[in-house]
């Protein structure tokens, strides 16, 4: 019992970062309707970036946190400057092949950065050590972790909902040819879209490899959240979040459940199989949109 | 695809068989008897370096042309089929490590246990229109290399299966490299003249309906679940008999030769080769294939370039060289080599007229 | 000099055919009792009945009813927006009404989907043009009579002289359309690149193809000038005449409407105003309001 609900506890705050994760897919996914796999390898980046800023350079927190970002940034530009712009106009194959490869380029541009070695943080930026409440053994890093995920979800809301620019991003996620007609730039919004995404997807790797160690294995959660956007619906912020959150809590009820069962590393399967019954199930995910075509 | 609209001058037909042949006049059928008896006779030219190259070529394009069914006649999009070629391989490992079965035996259930994997991840994901496929086949990967790591019992976990090359066959030895090869390029010359027959019958038509216009489709009597089902299981049938070739070759199998990176090496270099035709398909294995060589060039110049750091140089080499490549072949030439090889030959053709 | 269907071939010689002779075979023999001389009114091919369809909450049909006699040409009019493409969608199986029921021939296909639907002979033309781009025009046409072609594609793949034969069969088949509906310049272009009037005779040959009992014409004569309409229109009463089935029209054009169609149906905002000849449609002042205005 305490130990289901410490993995609860632990599952939230893993969960949190699902939640961004599978956020940063949604945005790009919802506007330009290309699914973006290149976003697990952004992940491997920034926690190169930031590795390299506080442990080799020995910047300040807050200094290297801003490069992290600046850095998320130019590569959301540069990627759907120099690559995503000249596929309009392709088939939904072309996209989908080339945010394959780059997923694979940007993992080999890691490889380079990081020369091979996989590597700790040594020392963590975020306060380690544990709060202790009852029974509940809850390291500070994951609660920092989550709170700064909260953060940054709730910020991205808002930008949505009270800014012109989010409004007019919104109207994009509807339909590009009626926001084209109504003068809005279109071309714009993708570049907004891919810059949050790859500046969310650094943040994310940035807190991933400060508790799970800095290395090429990082992009593996990068995958786990395209099953929690397939299972929150491709379409859907809210599903996102909240099928985040539960894939953090299934990941640790599975480390307690399932793993002594099942030999070998179960904790990166589960979610699949969840993706394959959410498939088999419901399709569209929990809040997915169906379309309905127009003959 | 019925109607072979690249005729050569001054032939017509007389009647529908005739419109429907490829190679239509005596000089493209004599060209076309050049072409494989030179292909038979290559390793006699070669040493044993190059027949390894024609080998796995040949075994890719296999499972090119598998993919090639799937996503460039079909449209729909797998990132999983070397998993499935890996399921090919285990198969064949697994027959005869513990029931001993002949290669003869294995090599036909090499194509149908892949299939019938393919097909219980694909249905799910096939009955809804869209991306969902990709998806499934991401999820397949991952839970197949699981359950081969891990079962340790069958599949010897991560330390793979030694296999055996197939028996005797009317007196030719097949652990010989060069007999071997003329193995493989006899099945890969059957699995080219299976496909090229595909695209000219009736599910071949269905496929490319169903890429084009899958509303219409529907609504004019093609089911589309029923032939996207169908294109995925034919297509992991070849994908698991170029993997049981292959691993033949290597008589030797092991899980981490098939990871994520290959299933998109796959549909990159399909990208790179040609979408929708059989020629793009065996071009993009090949240059697969010769980037794959030219990587393990790559090693012994870092060293000399690079000092101590080279044993990382080579792994990024090619994960970032491969990407770039297929990343600019998709924004320049997105139809690929077999388009850009039949542009070369039509302003051979109509030189000097620009079109 | 007619060679009979079944011989078509065997041998190695092709035969000529003028018109649809072929396609009537082929319907003659699946149905022998379908057609009758006379347009008879008790000979009723198609029902459909109360059919209710929303969208949300938007109501598109409101209990909507269609009678499709033999022999006859039914025109369905109304202004945008009236809901004709969407009953011509839930007849044939794209959308699922909410209420509602349809037979066809005495069998109730309001559950079945589209492509049984089309394999039992109700086939239809496309608003905006649906042909697959990707084939020549006599590769729309032979993909037309897929659910009529019969061999298995193991066959197929292993090309076994009975495929081959069947294949020249079909081809035979799909010339005669094309002889018909005046396409044989074009029949070895890409459809991509052809002018849209030609689009839609291909369009119309496909739904040929598909040896239609009923055919559903959704704005045949859109976009085309006057000599298109003429050639459009003659072809529509050829089909009426020689294969003997009924037409379902849904045009814009009031003259062609007035002059070819035997019976008028009239939507405005997904409700049926009026039904009957095109003279009584001429007096009706609830039409007149509606659709055709004063004068």
């Amino acid at each position: 019992m305490e130990e289901t609900l410490n993995a609860f506890v632990f599952g939230i705050c893993n969960g949190g970062i699902y939640s961004l994760l599978a956020v940063s897919y949604v945005v790009i996914y919802k506007s330009t309707r290309v699914f973006p796999f290149s976003q697990a390898a952004v992940l491997i980046l920034g926690a190169y970036i930031m590795w390299y800023c506080l442990i080799a350079w020995h910047l300040p927190i807050w200094l290297g946190f801003l490069i992290t970002c600046s850095a998320g940034a130019i590569l959301g530009i540069f990627i759907e400057r120099a690559f995503m712009r000249r596929l309009v106009g392709q088939p939904i194959l072309a996209p989908i092949v080339v945010t394959l490869c780059l997923m694979l380029l940007l993992r080999g541009v890691g490889i380079l950065l990081g020369k091979g070695n996989i590597q700790g943080f040594g020392e963590s930026f975020l306060p380690v050590g544990a709060w202790k409440i009852g029974f509940l053994h809850i390291p500070e890093i994951q609660v920092f972790g989550f709170v700064l995920c909260t953060g940054l979800i709730g910020a991205l809301m808002l930008f949505y909902e009270k800014t012109r620019v989010g409004l007019a991003m919104r109207i994009v996620h509807e339909d590009h040819v009626m926001a084209q007609s109504l003068g809005l730039n279109v071309r714009r919004v993708f570049q907004y879209s891919w810059v949050i995404s790859c500046v969310i997807a650094s943040i994310a790797g940035m807190l991933l490899g400060n508790i799970q160690g800095v290395g090429l294995g990082l992009d593996a959660n990068g995958l786990v959240a395209i099953a929690a956007v397939l299972f929150g619906g491709l379409e859907s912020f809210a599903g996102a979040i909240i099928a985040g959150l539960a894939i953090g809590i299934l990941q640790m009820l599975t480390i307690i459940y399932i793993a002594p069962l099942l030999p070998g590393e179960t904790t990166m399967m589960i979610p699949f199989i969840l993706l394959l019954l959410v498939l088999f199930l419901k399709p569209y995910g929990l809040f997915g949109l169906t379309r309905i075509e127009r003959l | 695809m019925s109607i072979n609209i690249d005729r050569p001058c001054g032939t017509f037909d007389r009647n529908y068989f005739q419109a429907k042949e490829i190679f239509r006049t005596p000089l493209r059928k004599a060209l076309l008897i050049l072409l494989l008896g030179s292909m038979y006779l290559l390793p006699y030219l070669t040493n044993d370096y190059g027949i390894s190259i024609l080998t796995i070529i040949c075994a890719y394009s296999i499972g090119m042309l598998g993919l090639q069914i799937i996503t460039g006649y079909c449209g729909q999009i797998s990132i999983g089929h070397a998993a499935f070629m890996g399921i090919g391989m285990y198969t064949v490992g697994i027959l005869q490590r513990h029931f001993g079965l002949s290669f003869w035996a294995c090599l036909p259930l090499a194509g149908l246990v892949p299939m019938l994997i393919g097909m219980l991840f694909g249905i799910p994901a096939l009955r809804i229109k869209g991306l969902y496929l990709a998806f499934a086949t991401l999820a397949a990967h991952f839970v197949i290399v699981y359950v081969i790591s891990n079962w340790r019992s069958v599949t010897n976990g991560t330390d793979g299966i030694r296999m055996n090359r197939p028996g005797p066959l009317w007196g030719i030895d097949f652990s010989a490299d060069r007999n071997y090869y003329f193995l493989v390029l006899t099945a890969t010359v059957l699995m080219v003249y299976l496909a090229t027959n595909l695209t000219r019958t009736k599910l071949g038509r269905a496929l490319v309906a169903v890429r084009d216009n899958d509303i219409a489709a529907e609504v004019m009597g093609i089911n589309i679940a029923h032939t996207k089902i169908l294109a995925f299981g034919i297509g992991c049938f070849f994908a698991g008999i170029a993997g049981a070739l292959g691993g033949a070759y290597y008589e030797y199998v092991n899980v981490e030769w098939f990871g994520l990176d290959d299933s998109i090496w796959f549909l990159g270099f399909l990208v790179v080769g040609g979408f929708g035709s059989i020629f793009g398909a065996i071009a993009g294995a090949a240059v697969w294939k010769i980037m794959d060589e030219l990587s393990t060039l790559v090693t012994p110049l870092a060293e000399t370039f690079l000092g101590g750091a080279a044993f990382y140089a080579s792994a990024a080499f090619s994960l970032v060289f491969y990407a770039l490549i297929i990343i600019i072949f998709l924004v320049f030439e997105p139809r690929g080599i077999a388009h850009r090889w039949q542009m070369i030959k039509r302003s051979y053709r109509l030189h000097p007229f620009p079109y | 000099m007619a060679e009979p269907l079944r011989d078509i071939g065997k041998k190695r010689e092709q035969r000529y055919s003028y018109g649809l002779t072929l396609l009537r075979e082929c319907i003659e023999m699946k149905h022998p009792s379908a057609h009758t001389e006379e347009k008879g009114e008790d000979q009723i091919l198609l029902r459909a009945e109360n059919i209710c369809l929303d969208f949300g909450q938007l109501r598109a049909l409101e209990d909507v009813n269609l009678e499709v006699r033999a022999g006859e040409i039914l025109a369905i009019i109304g202004p945008n927006g009236a809901g004709k493409t969407c009953l011509l969608n839930v007849i044939s199986g794209f959308y699922r009404a909410q209420k509602g029921e349809i037979y066809f021939a005495g069998k109730r296909i309001t559950q079945s989907p589209s492509y049984k639907i089309a394999e039992l002979g109700l086939c239809r033309t496309f608003q905006n043009i649906g042909l697959y781009t990707g084939l020549s025009v006599i590769d729309n046409i032979i993909a037309g009579r897929h659910p009529h072609i019969h061999y298995h594609f193991l066959a197929g793949m292993l090309y076994f002289p009975w495929a081959h034969r069947e294949e020249a069969k079909q081809r035979a088949i799909a010339e005669d359309i094309i002889d018909f509906l005046e396409l044989e310049q074009v029949r070895a272009s890409v459809v991509g690149n052809l002018a849209y009037g030609l689009r839609k005779r291909v369009e119309l040959g496909r739904a040929l193809a598909l040896e239609p009992r009923v055919l559903l014409l959704d704005e045949p004569m859109a976009g085309m000038n006057l000599d298109e309409k003429e050639d459009m229109a003659r072809f529509i009463i050829d089909i009426n005449e020689f294969l003997k089935i009924p037409i379902v029209l849904i045009e814009h054009d009031m003259g062609v409407v007035m002059d070819i169609a035997d019976r008028i149906v009239v939507l405005d905002f997904g409700r049926e105003i009026a039904e009957g000849s095109p003279e009584e449609m001429k007096e009706d002042p609830r039409v007149i309001a509606a659709y055709l205005g004063e004068g």
